[in-house]
C-alpha cells in the first residue's frame, strides 16, 4: 500500500521537514496547530490544517484525545509525530494503531519497552554492547538509592526511567544532596512523563556523545547509517552535531552491526538512534531514541539518503531502499542549532517578531527553519528557530563552510545564538576536535563573545567618529511630502473620474 | 510582545551646532545592550575599550551602510529608517561622558539599588535567596522556567536582598519586578 495522506502531529522546523518529504512522495499533508501557531509556516505549507485551539502545550500538541479526534475526522492514513511532543509516547502510538491508522515510528510495544531505560540497557547487554554501571532496576526508596550509590561510587546521576531530553536528570556528588535530588527527580518525572520511577547510574564526567542511526523495515531488514557526534551541549541540550564522529571506522562498523542486531532482536521497524557515551577509550550504551532526531540532516548529508522519505516508505510497508553494503559515507557534515537565545545574557530565550532573515546559500549549505520575516516567535515552545547544516570534503572544509555560512546567516528582530556558534568554531579545542559534553563549561566562550562585543562597540564608535554621526542624522528627517495613503489616493481618483 | 529599545544616540555637550563632535582623548561610558564599557578614542583611529586596543577600518561606505573591518572579522552597520543595525541586530547604545570616580575620591558612597525584573515571561521555579541575605554580583538568585528551560537569574549587583515581590510558582510577565537588592 502507499500512503495517501499524513497528519503531522508537530510544529516548527520538523513539521516543515516532514511536509517536504511527503511532497516528494506525493502524499497529501495535514497540519495541526495551536492558536499561537496560526501563522506558523507548517500550517501555511500543509494541504489541510486543523486547529488544536488555544492553551498550553498540554492542551494542544500534547493533547492526545484532541489529536485522535482530528485524526478520526481527517482522511489521514498515518501520523508522523516528528521529535519531542508525542513522538515517544507509547500510549499515543497505541491509540493510533487501534484506530486502524499508521503511526510512523516503531510499534507502540517497542516504544513502551525502550521507554523503560532499564529494559533498554538489558537488551543492549544481550547483544554485547557495554553499558554504564548502575542500578539494574528501578530505585524506589532513598535507602535503596543510598546503597547503590555507595556500591558504584559517587558521583552518580539520577535519571527518570521513562523520561527523555535530559529532563529531571540530576548529578549527585555526595550523600548530602542525594535525598533532595532523588525526590526532585521523582517529582519532575511524575509531572512530565507521568511515571515517577527513577534509576541510578555512575556519573561519567564530560563524556563525548556518540550515536548510531539505524532504520528497519517490516521484513526484518535493519541497516545502520553510520555515526554522529553531539558532544557540544549546553545544560544537556545539544547545540552542534556532526557526522561522522571521531571514532575509528572499524569500531563504527562493529557498533553499527551490534545496534542492528539489537534492533532485529526487538523487531524494530522505522528509524531510531542508539546513543553512546565515550570516555577514556571506553564506550557505554546509553539509550535508544525511537524517533527521528533533530540532528538527522548530518547523516543525510554524508549518506545522501532522505531519512524522512525512508520513514514514510517503511511505514507504508515497503522494504528499505538500500542494503547495508550500498551505504557509503562521504565527507563531513555539521549542524548548528540556531536558538532564539541571547548568548550575552545567560542564554535567556527570546520571543518577538522576526523582521529580517538572510539565509546563507551556495552548494552544500542547508537551512531548515520555519521562521520568515514578520513571523512572531511564540513564547511557550522551545527556542529552536532553525538548523544550519553544512557539508565539506573533510572536517576542516566543513568548518570553513560553517564559518562563512554563520557569517551570512542574519536573523533580525529576535536575538539568536549565532555568535555563540561563531565563537565555538573559532576555539582551538573545537578545531582540533578535542571536545566533550563539558566543552562549554571548560572553554571560556564568554571571553570570545566579549571580544566580539568590544569589536562591535569599536565599529560603532569608529563610524560615529569618522562620519560625524549623531542623533540628528540617525533619526530620519520628516518627509516634506508625506506619502499619500494609497487607498485614499485611489478613492480620490475614482471621484475625479 | 513589545520590546523596549532605545534609539541609538550620542549624548554630547557640544554647544556649537556645526561643530564636529569628537571624543578624542576623552573617556566615555558606553552602555551597550544594557552592559557597561569604558571607551577612549586614541590617535591613529584606534579605540580602547576596557583597556583593549582595536584598530577598526571602515572598508565600505554607502549612503546608509558601513562595513567595518578588524582583519578576520567584519561588521556591517546599517541605518534603516533612522534606526541603527549592526549585523542585522538593532543597536541599543548610549554614550555618556565618564568621570572616573576611583580617581576623584569624592565624598561618601551613594547607596545603589537594583530592581531585578523578569527578563522573559515565565514561572518562578525556585527562589534561592531570602530577604536580608547578602548576595554577590552574578550570584544565582532565582530560577525562572520559560520555553521549557530553567533560566538562571543572577544578581546584577552585590548587596543585600531588600524585598522579594514574587513567590514560588508565580507566573510572571516580562519586566515584572521580582525583587530588589540594596548596596549600602
Amino acid at each position: 500500500m502507499t500512503l495517501q495522506s499524513v497528519l503531522i502531529a508537530n510544529r516548527g522546523e520538523i513539521a516543515v521537514r516532514i511536509i517536504r518529504a511527503c511532497r516528494l512522495q506525493g502524499i497529501y499533508t495535514i497540519a495541526i496547530f495551536s492558536s499561537d501557531d496560526t501563522h506558523s509556516l507548517h500550517v501555511k505549507m500543509a494541504d489541510e490544517c486543523f486547529s488544536l485551539g488555544s492553551g498550553s502545550v498540554q492542551e494542544t500538541y500534547l493533547n492526545i484525545p484532541k489529536i485522535l479526534e482530528i485524526l478520526d475526522k481527517s482522511n489521514a492514513d498515518a501520523v508522523h509525530p516528528g521529535y519531542g511532543f508525542l513522538s515517544e509516547n507509547a500510549e499515543f502510538a497505541k491509540a493510533v494503531e487501534a484506530s486502524g491508522k499508521i503511526f510512523i515510528g516503531p510499534k507502540s510495544e517497542i516504544i513502551d519497552y525502550l521507554g523503560d531505560k532499564i529494559k533498554a540497557k538489558n537488551i543492549a547487554r544481550e547483544v554485547g554492547l557495554p553499558v554504564v554501571p548502575g542500578s539494574t532496576g528501578f530505585v524506589h526508596t532513598f535507602e535503596e538509592a543510598k546503597q547503590i550509590a555507595e556500591d558504584i561510587g559517587y558521583p552518580i546521576i539520577i535519571k527518570s526511567a521513562f523520561g527523555g531530553g535530559g529532563r529531571g536528570m540530576e548529578r549527585v556528588n555526595s550523600v548530602h544532596t542525594l535525598r533532595s535530588a532523588f525526590e526532585g527527580c521523582q517529582a519532575i518525572s511524575e509531572q512530565f512523563f507521568g511515571r515517577k520511577e527513577v534509576f541510578i547510574e555512575k556519573f561519567i564526567k564530560n563524556p563525548r556523545h556518540i550515536e548510531i542511526q539505524f532504520i528497519g523495515d517490516h521484513f526484518g531488514n535493519v541497516i545502520h547509517l553510520g555515526d554522529r557526534e553531539c558532544s557540544i551541549q549546553r545544560s544537556n541540550q545539544k547545540l552542534i552535531e556532526e557526522a561522522p564522529s571521531f571514532l575509528d571506522r572499524n569500531i563504527v562498523d562493529e557498533l553499527g552491526e551490534k545496534v542492528c542486531d539489537l534492533a532485529k532482536n526487538l523487531g524494530y521497524v522505522n528509524a531510531g538512534t542508539a546513543e553512546f557515551l565515550w570516555k577514556d577509550n571506553h564506550l557505554y550504551f546509553n539509550e535508544i531514541n525511537p524517533r527521528i532526531q533533530v540532528e538527522h540532516p548530518v547523516t543525510e548529508m554524508i549518506t545522501g539518503i532522505d531519512l524522512v522519505v525512508e520513514q514514510l516508505k517503511v511505514a507504508a510497508g515497503e522494504p528499505l531502499s538500500y542494503k547495508q553494503d550500498e551505504i557509503s559515507f562521504q565527507g563531513h557534515a555539521i549542524e548548528f542549532r540556531i536558538n532564539a537565545e541571547d548568548p550575552y545574557a545567560q542564554n535567556l530565550p527570546q520571543s518577538g517578531k522576526i523582521t529580517q532573515v538572510i539565509i546563507p546559500g551556495g552548494s552544500n549549505v542547508r537551512f531548515d527553519t520555519f521562521i520568515y520575516p514578520q513571523y512572531s516567535i511564540p513564547n511557550h515552545f522551545d527556542s529552536l528557530v532553525g538548523k544550519l547544516i553544512v557539508w565539506g570534503k573533510n572536517r576542516e572544509q566543513a568548518i570553513l563552510m560553517a564559518r562563512n555560512a554563520l557569517k551570512e546567516l542574519t536573523i533580525s528582530g529576535v536575538k539568536t545564538n549565532i555568535e555563540l556558534h561563531q565563537a565555538i568554531i573559532e576555539t582551538r579545542e573545537y578545531q582540533q576536535w578535542l571536545i566533550s559534553t563539558g566543552f562549554l563549561n571548560q572553554i571560556n566562550i564568554t571571553k570570545i563573545l566579549r571580544n566580539y562585543e568590544y569589536m562591535k562597540i569599536a565599529a560603532i564608535s569608529q563610524v560615529f567618529e569618522l562620519f560625524n554621526i549623531s542623533q540628528q542624522n540617525i533619526v530620519p528627517e520628516v518627509p516634506k511630502n508625506p506619502i499619500r495613503n494609497m487607498w485614499r489616493e485611489s478613492a480620490r481618483r475614482e471621484q475625479v473620474r | 510582545m513589545k520590546k523596549k529599545r532605545k534609539k541609538a544616540q550620542i549624548y554630547s555637550n557640544n554647544d556649537g551646532e556645526k561643530e564636529r563632535e569628537t571624543f578624542l582623548g576623552k573617556q566615555k561610558k558606553v552602555i551597550y545592550h544594557g552592559r557597561e564599557f569604558i571607551i577612549e578614542l586614541l590617535d591613529n583611529h584606534q579605540i580602547m575599550i576596557d583597556g583593549y586596543v582595536f584598530s577598526p577600518k571602515v572598508v565600505q561606505q554607502t549612503e546608509n551602510r558601513f562595513k567595518v573591518s578588524f582583519g578576520k572579522f567584519q561588521f556591517i552597520l546599517e541605518n534603516i529608517n533612522g534606526k541603527l543595525f549592526l549585523e542585522g541586530e538593532e543597536v541599543d547604545i548610549n554614550i555618556k561622558p565618564y568621570i572616573d570616580l576611583s580617581k576623584s575620591n569624592s565624598g561618601p558612597k551613594i547607596p545603589q539599588k537594583a530592581v531585578v525584573k523578569a527578563p522573559i515571561p515565565g514561572k518562578i521555579l525556585q527562589i534561592l535567596v531570602n530577604p536580608n541575605d547578602t548576595v554577590d554580583k552574578n550570584q544565582e538568585i532565582l530560577i525562572l522556567e520559560a520555553m521549557k528551560m530553567r533560566n538562571r537569574i543572577l544578581a546584577p549587583i552585590s548587596g543585600k536582598i531588600d524585598k522579594i515581590y514574587s513567590k514560588l510558582g508565580d507566573k510572571v510577565a516580562q519586566d515584572q519586578e521580582l525583587l530588589t537588592i540594596i548596596n549600602e
